[in-house]
């Protein structure tokens, strides 16, 4: 059965990030502040909404945390256990505990793979037999509510809402503390973003999944985040329950952003 | 993927290719003679005479014979020098684009000095530092056609290093070589094959010209390019010995490159417009 | 009727239901073709746009919303989208008009924004001077003139220093300020028709009300009607008069926004609606709809809905679903539509 540990506290902080660029031999490089200094905490089995605008700096905190970029400064633990921090080197990746969703689900699987392959890429990775393999790839299709049979197609006989059940898949087979899900659910169509946005609620009720969800999307963030923390510029200008941000916002930013969300 | 066989560029391409290879490979089937049997008594014959097919040369060794064993020493060396500047360039060119950094930055410097050298010199260069034989021959052949493969595969790992499936794989743990075997190098292989196709038939051509300079293989063994050059002086008195190896380079090349049009057209991606 | 741009009302007024529509579809059905077949993907819709009003068609992917935007503006050719069934632009026929008179209307008097206006931009070319191209093709007026016409199409989309963008490259404006300077571009020729296919898609949500209100405001200033094609109900329902619900290439149901939205009667509208995200008590869900969009390759007889559709049973399998009048401005494509 696949299970997380329902213990951990990801707390992060003073996070910051700066990406130069290089504008050529003579001109001075660019910069970008991504994150100017970033924290917050998550408890366990809760969904935590990061929400901003593009260029906010959500998405680089995203990759910070799963560590595909490393952070300038600041530090990272995960239930007491140290995974980035001043003095020492950086836990790679795939021993953070922390798997990530992406945004495009056409983009997120290799079409050359069949999506059993995709799914227990990980595993084969850290070196699993094939035969554990594949029952752990059966065991993760059904708790995505994919048949165990999808294992042997190709991502292309999927749409996108199937692909991106299997991309959750893919991250759960690691047996993460933490799911970081960025924008998830924005390039599917809204019939099949409810039916993500769902699963992801029953994945936390069934085995205690602690996720982070990235989106742009307020709407979402209300329907499915316990608390919420909004960026804007690089740093997190609000933080707290969800209802309580969304109803009484205390940000002049996070004012304008919600008042500028269409409602139904 | 589909392929289209009945494409008439595929079918003129491979019918062509085909009979070249069946030429190198059985052609000894066909003539009696050897390609270095020198007979005086037989000299210039034409074609279609005294049982030589294609005539003889000024020594009376038969062309057919010579065409034979030059079309192996071409298909091999161009063969050899496409498969070591293909695996050479696609695993310089991917690394570069997947890496960045110093690794880039100096691999881009090296390709732009290489870049900058006329193909055919560095290749005369070469050769007449180190001497002539078949190994140099390949090796001042593949010196330079690496190249293509290795900014073809630096262009799309580019792409592809940024793809969530990629970034997927470093996040599960996948290091360079997982990475690298499992989804660069894969998806590599169109493009490499189609760049390989159109590099054999320039390579054939460049061997062709490095022979007929005399700068080749070595003469005691008969090629298409050596056989041009000695028949150049009889042209006007025998045309057979110069027109029937550029006959066989211009069949050889015209078929690689029909075939390496319609991989191109295969892997289209515009083939499969997609409205819906 | 002529189709130059003056014919429409010079006081901006928004004009009745019994004025000739701006655009009326007439049994528009689509078909593409994929090597030898011909596969339709839009079936018998009909919608008609009034003078200055605001029709939106939200759909999802492969409804066929998108076609039928590049339909009105025959951007593709004949050989890769056929089209059947009527299309009149004020009581034109746009279906057998010459492609030399079509193209006096792209960009005069209908004219298109797009979801990703970099596209829509030449990089190469200052915003100013793409502008004054569409004039220079559309309308008669010297140099003197198409510089203040593009100061007063600057101004209108909300740029503050209109000189100053109308020097700028596209790479150099933001997202919403390429936007904008699409809007700007699509309005150069008074069009009467404007065509915005999911314009505000790829923006911020605070850019997007900024663009929305700034097509609000200039349909009101120049009695512009607006085609927006969209799937964001909530923006609809913000925004339109009218709506069209596609789903499969088939208009579900039609009528005023506060019937289709307010009330709707298609289990697909409500389903839709229902999946609209927002705010819940604890242990609630929302049921969105089971299944996936089907692909125009699989499209079987009957309603196109049924298998993901609650109240589905065999009539909705086998007989041609009949359009219900709910109202005589409402109708809804079903078996059983309900109140």
């Amino acid at each position: 059965m696949i299970q997380t540990s329902q213990t951990a506290t990801m707390s992060a902080r003073d996070v910051c990030k700066t990406f130069h660029r290089s504008n050529g031999w003579f001109a001075k490089p660019s910069e970008t502040r991504a994150l100017q200094g970033v924290s917050f905490d998550v408890e366990p089995k809760e969904i935590f909404g990061i929400v901003g605008e593009s260029g906010c700096g959500k998405s680089t905190l995203a990759r910070v945390l799963v560590g595909l970029e490393n952070q300038d400064s600041g530090s990272l633990s995960l239930g007491g256990r140290k995974l980035f921090g001043p003095g020492m080197a950086d836990v790679p990746p795939v021993k953070r505990g922390i798997q990530m969703v992406f945004q495009d689900p056409y983009a997120s699987l290799n079409p050359r793979m069949q999506v059993g392959e995709a799914i227990a890429e990980g595993l084969a990775i850290s070196g699993m037999a094939r035969s554990e393999r594949e029952d752990r790839v059966a065991e993760t299709l059904s708790l995505v509510g994919l048949s165990p049979d999808a294992a042997q197609k190709h991502p292309f006989q999927f749409s996108g809402g199937q692909r991106q059940r299997i991309c959750i898949a893919r991250a759960l087979v690691m047996e993460p503390e933490f799911l970081v899900a960025d924008e998830a659910v924005s390039a599917l169509d809204i019939s099949v973003q409810m039916q993500i946005l769902n699963m992801l609620l029953d994945l936390r009720d069934r085995i205690g999944l602690s996720i982070i969800f990235i989106t742009h999307d307020i709407s979402v963030v209300e329907y499915l985040c316990d608390t919420v923390m909004v960026m804007y510029g690089g740093k997190a200008v609000e933080r707290g329950k969800t209802a309580d941000v969304l109803d009484n916002p205390q940000d002049s930013y996070t004012q304008t952003l919600i008042s500028s969300v269409p409602r139904l | 993927m589909k392929f289209d066989f009945l494409n008439l560029k595929f079918i003129i391409g491979a019918f062509l290719l085909g009979f070249v290879l069946f030429l190198a490979l059985f052609g000894n089937l066909i003539t009696p003679f050897t390609a270095n049997k020198q007979s005086l008594m037989d000299s210039l014959l034409p074609p279609l005479s005294g049982g030589h097919i294609l005539g003889t040369d000024h020594l009376g060794r038969d062309i057919l014979a010579r065409m034979i064993s030059g079309a192996r020493v071409s298909l091999a060396i161009a063969a050899s020098v496409v498969v070591i500047s293909g695996v050479v360039g696609v695993i310089v060119g991917a690394l570069s684009g997947y890496l960045r950094g110093t690794w880039d930055l100096v691999t881009q410097k090296i390709v732009e000095s290489f870049w900058a050298f006329p193909p055919i010199l560095l290749a005369i260069a070469i050769l007449a530092f180190f001497g002539q034989s078949l190994t140099n021959v390949i090796l001042a052949l593949t010196i330079q056609r690496w190249i293509p493969y290795s900014r073809m595969s630096r262009a799309q790992a580019m792409v592809l290093r940024s793809l969530a499936y990629v970034e997927s794989s470093r996040v599960m743990g996948g290091g360079l070589a997982w990475v690298m075997r499992r989804h660069i190098l894969p998806n590599l292989m169109a493009s490499a094959i189609i760049v390989g196709t159109f590099s054999m038939a320039t390579a054939i051509l460049a061997e062709a010209s490095l022979s007929f300079l005399g700068l080749g293989v070595p003469p005691q063994i008969a090629t298409w390019g050596g056989m041009l050059a000695e028949g150049r002086s009889y042209i006007t008195r025998a045309w057979w010995l110069a027109v029937m190896p550029g006959v066989g380079i211009f069949i050889t090349v015209l078929s690689l490159n029909l075939l390496g049009d319609w991989l191109r057209d295969q892997y289209d991606p515009k083939k499969t417009l997609n409205l819906i | 009727m002529t189709l130059s741009s003056d014919t429409r009302p010079a006081d901006g007024t928004i004009a009745g239901q019994n004025a000739a529509p701006v655009l009326s579809a007439r049994n528009l059905s689509l078909y593409i073709r994929e090597g030898r077949n011909r596969i339709r993907i839009v079936s018998d819709v009909s919608f008609e746009i009034a003078a200055g009003e605001f029709f939106a068609l939200v759909g999802e992917s492969g409804s066929g919303k998108t076609m039928i935007a590049r339909s009105i503006m025959r951007l593709l050719p004949a050989s890769m989208l056929e089209i059947e069934g009527d299309l009149e632009f004020c009581g034109k026929s746009l279906t057998s008009l010459p492609e030399n008179r079509m193209r006096a209307l792209r960009g005069g008097a209908i004219s298109m924004i797009f979801q990703e206006p970099m596209t829509s931009l030449d990089p190469l070319m200052p915003v100013g001077r793409q502008i004054e191209e569409t004039l220079e093709l559309h309308s008669d007026l010297n140099r003197r003139q198409r510089a203040e016409r593009i100061e007063t199409l600057l101004t209108d989309v909300r740029f503050a220093e209109p000189a100053k963008v109308a020097a700028m490259f596209p790479h150099e404006l933001s997202g919403g300020m390429r936007q904008r300077a699409m809007i700007a571009m699509a309005l150069a020729n008074n069009p009467q028709l404007l065509i915005a296919d999911e314009p505000t898609t790829a923006l911020d949500v605070t850019i997007q009300r900024e663009v929305m209100e700034i097509i609000q405001r200039l349909r009101r200033k120049y009695g512009l009607s607006v085609l927006f094609i969209s799937h964001d109900l909530s923006l609809v329902h913000q925004y339109a008069e009218r709506v069209g619900v596609l789903y499969g290439g088939v208009l579900m149901e039609a009528g005023p926004e506060r019937d289709v939205i307010g009330r709707s009667a298609h289990p697909y509208t409500q389903a839709l609606l229902n999946c609209a995200p927002g705010r819940r008590v604890a242990g609630e869900r929302r049921r969105g709809i089971g299944g996936t969009v089907p692909s125009p390759r699989d499209w079987a007889p009957g309603c196109r809905f049924r298998d993901r559709c609650e109240r589905a049973d065999a009539a909705c399998a086998n007989s041609e679903i009949p359009v219900k009048d709910l109202s005589p401005e409402w109708r809804a494509k079903c078996l059983r539509p309900t109140e």
